[in-house]
């Protein structure tokens, strides 16, 4: 059985790698370069995509969250855990490559625009998810307060993805209604390769985060017989 | 004419790329540091009973 497990994770890292490798080579070799921001438009690609595998990892969180304050099940709670992790890294670096294209399209790497403020206020909440975590001893006291938190900061969620489409911004919106920011179809062909593969990324990451938190448990196990 | 960005294009790929490295290698590093640490710990337990 955990045979079987290893090897379809091993056959999902491997999908993964060529799917990261294919966007990469699609955004740099196949997407003309866009004509009034040149080059760094290429990041827009992946920082999309990042973003959005931040916001899979709070949403698969919440779920988790509900999953544990439904049985009781640590599984759940090392799952909520992994996916917050993951969705940080996914959301931080989201909000470093929008900087550097912002310094190129803006001149500044930061402005307190809804979309950066809202995104801002979401990474703090999560961090402090694992502050939290690391205050609380007793493990299933942690993974019931963890749980509720988790699914509180559900909200700064959709809050981050709708503020430019309810607030006034200088932030690009995406979509909306019809247009699709002007991207040609090999831009568009692109951009969704991107998002098929960071989804990906965060399915072989969310999964080895798992395995690490089961370890985790059974060290913290053995710890207490010590 | 267009503008000459394109080193802002490799720092944003730089950034992506090597901080999914880091978090993969961090990942890994963790993964060892607890096998080698229930190693130690199965080991104590054994000398104990």
């Amino acid at each position: 059985m955990l045979d079987r497990h290893n090897r379809l994770l091993a056959a999902l890292d491997l999908l993964t790698t060529l799917l990261m490798a294919g966007a990469a080579g699609v955004v740099f070799f196949f997407t003309p370069v866009e004509a009034t921001m040149g080059a760094v438009q290429k990041v827009f690609y992946f920082h999309v995509a990042a973003n959005w595998a931040g916001m899979l990892g709070f949403i698969v969180a919440a779920v988790c969250a509900g999953g544990y304050l439904r049985t009781g099940s640590s599984a759940w709670d090392i799952a909520e855990s992994a996916a917050v992790e993951i969705g940080l890294v996914f959301t931080a670096i989201g909000i470093v490559s929008g900087s550097i294209w912002a310094y190129s399209a803006w001149g500044t790497f930061w402005t307190w625009d809804p979309r950066l403020t809202t995104a801002a206020i979401m990474v703090l909440l999560y961090a402090a998810y694992f502050l939290l975590r690391q205050g609380i001893e007793n493990p299933e006291r942690r993974a019931r307060f963890a749980a509720v938190y988790a699914i509180i900061g559900i909200i700064s969620v959709p809050a981050t993805f709708l503020s430019i489409r309810m607030f006034r911004t200088i932030h690009p919106v995406l979509v909306a209604g019809e247009e699709t920011l002007g991207l040609t179809p090999a831009m568009q062909a692109a951009f969704f390769f991107s998002l098929a593969a960071f989804s990906f990324l965060f399915a072989s990451l969310f999964w080895h985060r798992i395995r690490l938190g089961r370890l985790a448990e059974a060290v913290e196990i053995q710890q207490s017989q010590v | 004419m267009l503008p000459d960005t394109f080193n802002f294009m490799l720092i944003g790929y730089g950034i992506i790329l090597g901080s999914l490295g880091c978090y993969i290698l961090s990942l890994a590093w963790r993964w060892r540091h607890l096998k080698r640490q229930q190693q130690e710990l199965a080991e104590t337990l054994e000398k104990k009973t």
